[in-house]
């Protein structure tokens, strides 16, 4: 057995454990902290309202009121120090009745006992200022000090902080056992390994109470309040926090911008008994849309670009527990935190360390400035685009990966740099950030794991299994070698279908033609496929887009990613961002033939908590592609071409697919799926009525447009996959701007993709005719 | 194209003095905040290396920035393309500038039209809008320390080595 030794341990490695740790480190207190997941901030601190309080509303007399506002006067200085995503938009908690306005003034008497400036404002104020809040607005108290934050980043900047100053993290180290004595405590860890401390905090969020008890301490408990969430991409111009007057329960549901944009909506607030439960429902989801749109009337209809829930951990005592175990002062309880841990973390390490601090003798050592972080550092290539929904390259998820507090998880990877926060919510681009975790792991990808202990992805690696592809000549495409591509007449985004047909169309009437492609192989999502689930038409296309592209005609850039279109007095100016190279490509028309993508999870109603194993058959055809098995006992949903060929080609690859096209039971091949079980790995999916085992649920029913590039361009919507707005011949409301197949026609199967595509050919041909673009047509035109 | 931010600051330097500053790429370079480079690359536009801290990430972009619509002594437009080093995409920023002489100094009114690809359009308006105030902010503490130096730029009267007859800022030397 290994024993180590510190001279205080923090059990816990949420935004409090964390904050304790650079509290001791910055005093020079040899500390580490154990946290029993993977990755620091598994549990409330990843999800929660995000926002810094100034503690306005807060109970008097209370330790979180008193914490909040030490806290309060050194955020600045620590988020400027920290470098932590945070911005000071202010809320309005909004009364809607005369009770609702008298109760306005009694907070606002409450904040001004805090200190806390606040302001009543009138209804006229509010109709000028903020014109999205629901016109039965009466008055509002303005409290301009609230601040949205990056949680998660918080947490991991108080790690990176303290150990710049000699602090340690250890994770998957989840503690089994502990001994309080008189001259020490000594920790158990599940792995065998022993710390001795002479001082421990137990930091351990909702289960603190059940780390307390290791070492005798029964004297509290913590019960689970959880909290629902959504998140939407539109931000319905709410530029504050907009909440309600508080109700027994705690600050009501909010609607709060993101400080990376979007708005989130929550929480609920539901007492139970499982600590482990994250799951998000349908209820819940109409309960925040009820209670959100009474605020703002636009979130009516939204459709969230995700869900999430997180437990706060309420305490017996109703207040914060910060004192000495009664097993012992060498023992800190630092319990209770509720919904305030975000807001209150720094007064609350320093209140924890300095309680200790006497009884070790610690007293004398004076908490350092902390010193601002470097931040990420990039080079100057920004890599291949590794999240096409958020334009996250290469570069950014290298830097996210490295370093002491470096991603070791796909959601840590997501949380360090945003690959995967976009409209497909990581099933695009999961193949390629579990493949870059386990690389700068040097673990192979069966060893990756989403975000809890357990999470696995791939189940076994075999042999790599691409597909059969309609023409082999097209397998070879690969990047283009140096010299660029001139300037074409039309640059088409996207090389499946649509894409396809366009480009020889447009190449048969005598235009430079080049197709920029995110894929390997032309096809599009049809490139997973095999030739037989292709149609002749297809076929055919794709051996004449050969030949064209033989003889030059066509020239296509693969594995390179369209991030930006942009207006130029010649036309349009395409930003193109590849591997080894990224361009300013100049272009006289565009077509936009960027495809779509299949329905997420998140995207649905599905009740459950978010284990890995629910996947669409984009990521599941990913990962065949690359010889891993992404499950043993596949459920897939659908039952177009697309659901029939990834559901082959899991059973092909020794996967049991018990529900499915093909398998023997296809009782739920075109339904939906009502709710999951599982907290790490998927258990079971409940069909109908029934439950039915199974670790992977395969998504392959609807597509949504990927149309996030029109985003930048003013004509896009920021809903998740809403189709362009082409008119009936494929024009954009833009000069020289068309769309065509499913990023405007999202049908599952792809099956009017070519026609559209070569239909739009024709259009754009139509349109440069005599303009001098194009040369002689192809006979076969 | 988005509008960013409309909005005025007041400097307390004479207008005067302010106008050639943008036609001194030196001078220019020291008021920019981050400016890492800048170099004169033909009339009216400057090529360089500008860093901005958007708080938890600094974006060092390499940008072209040109002067339009010069109406001395009070009007004109910068346009800024840039590309920013080790992220996708790009950004292109159009601002108008009214100056306007008030007591005890110059009143600066600024829109800023900004359009972002990649990477830059997917950290949100709020964040990229605060990220510029805070320029703004050290921008116009720039401007003043630069102005109060003994030499810092050239004087009001007559046209000085920074602008041409007609007042129109010259491109400045490296």
């Amino acid at each position: 057995m290994t024993v180590d030794t510190a001279e205080a341990v923090v059990i816990g490695g949420g935004v409090v454990g964390c904050a304790v740790l650079l509290e001791l480190s910055s005093r020079g207190i040899e500390a580490v902290l154990v946290e029993c997941e993977p990755d620091i901030g598994e549990g409330a601190s990843k999800a929660n309202s995000a926002i810094i309080h100034t503690g306005f509303d807060a109970k008097p007399g209370t330790h979180e009121a008193r914490l909040l506002r030490r806290s309060a006067a050194r955020w600045p200085e620590l988020l400027e120090a920290l470098g932590v995503p945070a911005l000071t938009c202010g809320a309005l908690m909004v009364a809607r009745t005369g009770d609702d306005a008298a109760r306005l003034g009694a907070i606002q008497d409450i904040a001004a006992e805090h200190g806390v400036g606040t302001e009543v404002v009138d209804s006229a104020w509010i109709r000028q200022n903020a014109p999205y809040i629901d016109p039965s607005a009466t008055a509002a108290l303005h409290v301009p000090g609230e601040t949205i934050v990056d949680p998660f980043w918080l947490t991991r900047a108080y790690a990176e902080a303290a150990i710049a100053l000699g602090g340690r993290v250890l994770t998957d180290a989840r503690v089994a056992r502990m001994a309080v004595a008189p001259d020490s405590v000594e920790i158990g860890l599940v792995n065998g390994r022993s710390i001795r401390a002479g001082q421990v905090f137990d930091c351990a969020g909702v289960r603190a109470d059940e780390v307390a008890a290791l070492a005798g301490d029964t004297s509290f408990a913590l019960t689970p309040r959880k909290g629902q969430f959504l998140v939407s991409e539109r931000t319905f111009g709410v530029d504050r926090i907009v909440l309600p007057i508080p109700g027994p329960l705690g600050k009501g549901m909010l609607v709060t911008p993101i400080v990376f944009g979007g708005v989130l909506l929550g929480p609920t607030a539901e007492d139970g008994q499982d600590k482990a439960d994250r799951s998000t429902t349908e209820t819940g989801r109409q309960r925040i849309l009820a209670a959100c749109r009474e605020l703002v009337p636009d979130v009516d209809g939204m459709e969230p670009i995700r869900g999430f829930a997180g437990v706060r951990a309420v305490s017996s005592t109703g207040d914060y527990i910060i004192r000495p175990s009664t097993a012992g002062d060498r023992l800190t309880i630092v319990a209770g935190i509720r919904s305030t841990g975000v807001s209150a973390s720094p007064a609350i390490a320093e209140a924890a360390v300095e309680l200790a601090s006497a009884a070790r003798g610690w007293s004398a050592r004076q908490a350092a400035r902390v010193e601002p972080l470097a931040g990420p550092e990039l080079g100057v290539d920004a890599g291949p685009v590794i999240c096409v929904c958020r334009s996250v390259g290469g570069a950014e998820a290298a830097a996210a990966l490295a370093g002491p507090t470096g991603a070791v998880t796909t959601d840590g990877l997501k949380r360090r740099c945003g690959v995967g926060f976009g409209d497909c919510q990581g099933n695009r681009c999961l193949a390629a950030a579990l493949e870059l975790v386990a690389r700068a792991r040097g673990v192979l990808p069966t060893e990756v794991e989403k975000h809890l202990a357990g999470s696995w992805l791939v189940a076994a690696i075999g042999e790599e299994d691409p597909v059969d592809n309609p023409d082999a000549r097209l397998a070879s495409v690969g990047p283009p070698s140096s010299g660029g591509f001139g300037r074409p007449s039309v640059l088409v985004v996207g090389g499946g279908l649509a894409g396809i047909g366009a480009a020889v169309a447009l190449a048969e009437r005598g235009l430079a033609v080049l197709v920029v492609d995110r894929g390997s192989r032309p096809g599009g999502t049809l490139a997973a496929l095999a030739r037989s689930w292709w149609s002749e038409q297809e076929i055919a296309a794709a051996r004449r887009l050969a030949e064209l592209m033989a003889t030059g005609r066509v020239r296509w850039w693969s594995e390179a990613t369209v991030v930006g279109l942009g207006e130029s007095p010649a036309g349009w100016i395409v930003d193109v961002a590849a591997a080894s190279e990224s361009h300013a490509v100049e272009a006289r028309g565009v077509v936009l033939a960027t495809g779509s993508y299949l329905e997420p999870r998140e995207h649905r109603s599905m009740d459950g908590p978010r284990p890995s194993g629910i996947m669409t058959a984009d990521f599941a055809t990913d990962a065949l592609d690359r010889g891993w098995r992404p499950g043993r006992s596949a459920i897939v949903i659908g039952d177009g071409r697309i659901a029939r060929s990834v559901a082959a080609r899991l059973t092909q690859a020794g996967i049991d697919v018990v529900v499915g096209p093909g398998s023997g039971d296809e009782r739920n091949c075109g339904g939906s799926v009502r709710a999951v079980r599982g907290e790490r790995r998927l258990e079971a999916v409940a069909l109908g009525e029934s439950w039915v085992a199974a670790d992977t649920l395969v998504l392959a029913d609807a597509v949504r447009p990927a149309s996030f590039l029109l985003r930048g361009l003013g004509i896009g919507d920021d809903g998740p996959g809403v189709a362009m707005p082409a008119d009936a011949s494929g024009a954009l409301p833009l000069p020289t701007l068309w769309a065509a197949g499913t990023c405007v026609d999202p049908r599952v199967d792809h099956d009017r993709s070519l026609a559209a595509g070569t239909a739009i050919g024709r259009v754009v041909a139509a349109a440069f005719m005599g303009s001098g673009l194009t040369t002689t047509a192809d006979p076969r035109a | 194209m988005t509008v960013l931010a409309e909005e005025t600051v007041v400097v307390t330097a004479d207008r005067a003095r302010i106008w050639p500053v943008f036609s001194d790429a030196n001078l220019l370079g020291r008021v920019l905040p981050g400016c890492e480079q800048l170099a004169s690359a033909g009339p009216d536009t400057y090529r360089g290396v500008l860093a901005t801290k958007l708080q938890f990430l600094t974006i060092r972009a390499d940008v072209t920035a040109t002067l339009t619509d010069l109406r001395s002594p009070d009007h004109l437009q910068l346009e800024l393309d840039g590309r920013p080093r080790g992220l996708a995409g790009g950004f292109r920023a159009i601002i108008p500038i009214v100056l306007e002489e008030v007591p005890g100094g110059t009143r600066i009114s600024y829109r800023l039209e900004l359009t972002t690809t990649g990477r830059l359009a997917s950290f949100g308006a709020p964040l990229l809008r605060d990220s510029f105030r805070r320029q703004v902010a050290s921008l116009v503490a720039n401007l003043e320390r630069e102005l109060s130096r003994p030499g810092g730029v050239s004087e009001p009267d007559g046209p000085g080595p920074g602008a041409d007859d007609s007042g129109r800022p010259a491109p400045g030397a490296e």
